[in-house]
């Protein structure tokens, strides 16, 4: 049983290292999940780490989906677990196929 | 699904003998793989290659580890699982023995279930099949 910090901090790796199998990302995947389910829990600063990693898997969800495309059916898998919408990492593929809506989602904040 | 192929037991257990024999990686691969599995608090930060490659080694010798093949498209890739220090750790290459990966998994029971993955055996019976 993984704690908190240590579903976090595998996140943040594993979403600043693109060399590796692309079956390891459903790991990946598989683990943004459960941070979903215990984001309440998280402290602030765990929150900003995790948004970071987001935005790096989203900045970058054409190079993680490709890896996973040459390993596995990311689709069926998504399918299997009936992955809602809402577990957006799970549609890397929708997301890499979507390259104008990348930019707006990880775009920084403007300053007032 | 794609209709599947099927690996007979005299090819499946001489894949796994390749590997038992050599472990090989894809072109420059060996190095990110240790990194990551050093970054991932895997492996002790001063941990070498040899040594990565000694852990794999035990895996793919455990007489009870899970031998499963695992599809994509028609391709198989031969995977197995043993406990090591309380850790899954999991080993999987393609049937010409390049090493995919090898790395601990934390949630075993989310996807070795899943259709993409074929269980076959025990590693010792499977390897029963290079004796016959």
């Amino acid at each position: 049983m993984m704690t908190n910090e240590e579903r976090i901090f595998a996140y943040e790796v594993d979403t600043d290292f693109l060399e590796i199998s692309g079956f390891e990302y459903i790991e990946m995947l598989y683990n943004r999940s459960e941070i979903a389910q215990i984001e309440n829990e998280l402290s602030d600063a765990q929150k900003a780490r995790l948004a970071q990693a987001d935005q790096r898997l989203l900045r970058d969800a054409h190079l993680f989906y490709a890896a996973i495309q040459s390993i596995a059916n990311l689709k069926r898998w998504r399918e299997q677990d009936n992955r809602p919408a809402e577990q957006w990492w799970w549609y890397l593929d929708v997301l890499a196929a979507a390259p104008l809506a990348a930019p707006q989602l990880v775009a920084e904040p403007v300053p007032a | 699904m794609e209709p599947r192929s099927k690996i007979d037991s005299f090819e499946l257990s001489q894949a796994i003998h390749r590997i038992q024999t050599q472990l090989r990686w894809k072109p420059g691969s060996a190095e990110w793989h240790l990194k990551q599995r050093i970054r991932r608090g895997h492996l002790p930060v001063t941990a070498t290659l040899s040594e990565y490659e000694a852990l794999i080694q035990t895996v793919v010798h455990g007489p009870t580890a899970l031998v499963y093949i695992f599809w994509h498209k028609d391709d198989p890739y031969i995977s197995i699982v043993d406990d090591i220090a309380d850790k899954h750790w999991l080993v999987m290459f393609a049937l010409s023995g390049v090493l995919e990966s090898a790395y601990i998994v934390e949630r075993p029971h989310l996807y070795l279930n899943k259709s993409d993955f074929e269980y076959v055996d025990l590693l010792a019976k499977v390897m029963s099949h290079d004796d016959e």
